[in-house]
């Protein structure tokens, strides 16, 4: 069954790291709907230093979007990936 | 201490461990060479190709089971390692490849010998980093052997402007590696180990599937006890192969497109596989909705996004086999599945891999002949096509590594240049490549090598005039079109004079085992031309698209329409 899903991935703030992101959607098929990228310097956060969060909605199977996550956590500079609920799901 | 970006290099490489680096210099990346002398700690072989020093630091990465290293310059050097360092991201081999690139101000102006290196090889390598700046360079080079060889092994690649190479900066070597977003996990989830234990106790038909993981891990002794203890069959994935002895008597050969019938009737029957290190490709499951259908799956493999990628788990064990199998061997009781091997054993004899009769030079012949009269010693080096496949059928691998193998890229050409490497690491075994003559022919210029790093490497080309596996696919299911596939080559013998290697032609049976023989003789290399029977196929044989109980197991000779 196809749902909606979102993913929150922390990242190393690193060059290219988007790249590599960018990169496992395109290998490996997966659509995505948005991605939204924020420092969280920006977002004054003290806790997580010289990280890049990155929310992204994606369309898919639970299986399909489990995928994704493991190919993301794969990636040296991904630190985390979590999902959270999406809107009506909770 | 201060030391230059080259000095920083090699003795970053020593503390690693590293003994010898494959590589082919040039403009970017003198440099670097330039300090190499100072460190004669450090053997360089220089390869023929790039390609070549790929495929040497593979070859001898699996020998050994340490890094291997190979280095090239900017642009076209590290465009030509590409393919080399993808069979090593396909197999999980550890490999650490190092490129120059044009000096920091260069950078971006499509420079003399400038290329994208991180942008190509991002997909193709586990990490790959470009140095910017000269402090950083002993972190990247520790990270990257941390990341070649821990975890789920693979290439990483470093690119290093020329500029870095004579800058000088204080080194200091670091201890241990900061990286928030590795880390591997290595012991199995309790709960999940004891459910598997549970569903082994309870199986009437297990079977393990063993791959590459076991032999990276390390874990031939627990995969040989967990097979006695609860008297399991083992069937090896061509990677895989030489994990399990094959002359055990729980073996059952290997299972796939080119595996024994016996072997894939196996895990049709099974009612409980259990994959150790392997990732079940298509070449293994063939069509995949009807893969073991009857059995429930306990996959054990380091990396989290293999479970569930290509069949459904039942029990997902993320974790080093190794300590995976430790873990099982407490939970499990042992037991007995004899109506299973007896079922197994009658489908092997009924089934049995059959080579033709003929008075013909058969190629499965002249494998077999090698394994017989080298006794099963010998390191069997592959490149790949259908001599791959009869080499990995026709000889009974009992030890780990003892066949080494592209697998997952199928990289012709593959032969060759990874015998360096394993020779290189393995200098007291003795070491057979076995190539075919199309593939041989696209790697062949590494006889140049071996001749000049002095390596004893026998070389069989099973030589049928044609590329032969795609003529295989070209007469089963094309109609028998033979496009492209016949393929001339030059007189092999006169190739290896040429380099000063001793070789024969053999196009009689009987000349086979004295041929063997004579190259064993042969301190150096040796090169055998073995003319073989053109129109010879691969089987068993289960069709692309087709189950593995689909498996055609004897050819059907078709007569040539005149």
């Amino acid at each position: 069954m196809t749902t909606k899903h979102i993913l929150v991935a922390l990242l190393e703030d690193k060059p290219g790291v988007l790249n590599r992101m960018a990169s496992v959607f395109r290998r490996r098929g997966f659509n995505i709907e948005s991605v939204n990228v924020i420092d969280t310097i920006n977002m004054g956060s003290s806790e997580l230093p010289n990280l890049t969060r990155v929310t992204i909605v994606v369309s898919g199977s639970k299986d399909m979007v489990t995928q994704l996550k493991r190919q993301l956590e794969k990636i040296i500079d991904v630190v985390k990936v979590s999902e959270i609920p999406a809107q009506g799901e909770v | 201490m201060k030391k230059t970006g080259a000095q920083i290099v090699w003795e970053s490489l020593l503390k690693e461990g590293v003994e010898v680096v494959f590589g082919f210099p040039g403009g970017a990346i003198i440099p670097l060479y330039d300090s190499l002398p100072d460190y004669p700690g450090v053997r360089h072989v220089l390869v023929r190709h790039e390609q070549g020093a790929a495929h040497a630091a593979d070859g001898y990465a699996r020998a050994t089971g340490k890094v291997g290293v190979c280095m090239a310059t900017s642009g076209p050097g590290a465009t030509n390692l590409v393919t080399g360092i993808t069979n090593a991201f396909l197999d999980s081999v550890p490999m650490v490849a190092i490129t120059a690139q044009v000096a920091r101000s260069s950078i971006g102006r499509d420079a003399f010998q400038e290329v994208d290196t991180t942008g190509i090889t991002l997909p193709i390598t586990k990490h790959n980093y470009l140095v910017l700046d000269t402090p950083s360079l002993a972190r990247v080079l520790k990270e990257s052997f941390h990341l070649a060889r821990t975890g789920r092994p693979g290439p990483v690649l470093i690119d290093i402007p020329k500029d870095l190479f004579t800058d000088e900066v204080e080194y200091v070597y670091p201890e241990r590696v900061n990286l928030a977003g590795y880390k591997p996990v290595l012991e199995g989830h309790g709960a999940q180990v004891k459910r598997a234990a549970k569903l082994i106790n309870e199986a009437e038909r297990p079977l393990i599937i063993a791959g590459r993981g076991v032999a990276i891990s390390g874990a031939y002794g627990e995969l040989r006890e967990l097979a006695e203890l609860c008297e399991i069959p083992v069937v090896t994935t061509l990677l895989g192969i030489g994990s399990f002895p094959e002359g055990h008597g729980l073996s059952f050969g290997m299972p796939g497109m080119h595996g024994m019938a016996y072997a894939n009737r196996a895990v049709d029957g099974a009612d409980l596989l259990i994959a150790v290190g392997m990732r079940f490709d298509d070449r293994v499951t063939g069509e995949i909705s009807k893969f073991a259908p009857g059995a429930k799956v306990i996959h054990i493999d380091i990396d989290p996004a293999e479970i569930g990628k290509n069949v459904k788990v039942e029990v997902p064990i993320v974790g080093d086999a190794k300590r995976v199998l430790g873990a099982l061997l407490k939970g499990v009781k042992g037991g007995s599945h004899s109506e299973w091997l007896k079922q197994l054993r009658e489908w092997r004899e009924e089934h049995p891999l059959v080579v033709r009769g003929g008075l013909e030079l058969l190629p499965q012949y002249v494998i077999q002949q090698i394994y017989e009269v080298t006794r099963g010693e010998a390191i069997v080096v592959t490149g790949v096509g259908q001599h791959q496949m009869w080499a990995a059928q026709h000889c009974c691998y009992d030890k780990p590594n003892s066949l080494i193998s592209a697998g997952g890229l199928g990289t012709m050409g593959f032969g060759l240049p990874a015998s360096v490497g394993v020779k290189v690491g393995c200098p007291g075994e003795v070491v057979w490549c076995i190539d075919g003559d199309g593939s041989f022919q696209m790697t062949m210029q590494e006889l140049g090598t071996i001749v000049q790093e002095g390596l004893g490497i026998k070389i069989a080309i099973i030589n049928n005039g044609y590329l032969g596996m795609v003529r295989q696919w070209q007469g089963l299911f094309y109609n028998r079109r033979y496009v492209a596939t016949p393929l001339s080559g030059p007189d092999f013998v006169t190739v290896a004079r040429a380099y000063g290697i001793p070789g024969l032609k053999v196009t009689k049976r009987e000349g086979v085992v004295p041929a063997i023989e004579r190259a064993l003789d042969e301190d150096g290399p040796f090169l055998i031309d073995f003319v073989v029977e053109p129109e010879e196929d691969v089987y068993p044989m289960v069709p692309p698209g087709a189950a593995l109980a689909e498996v055609i197991e004897e050819p059907v000779r078709k007569e040539v329409s005149v």
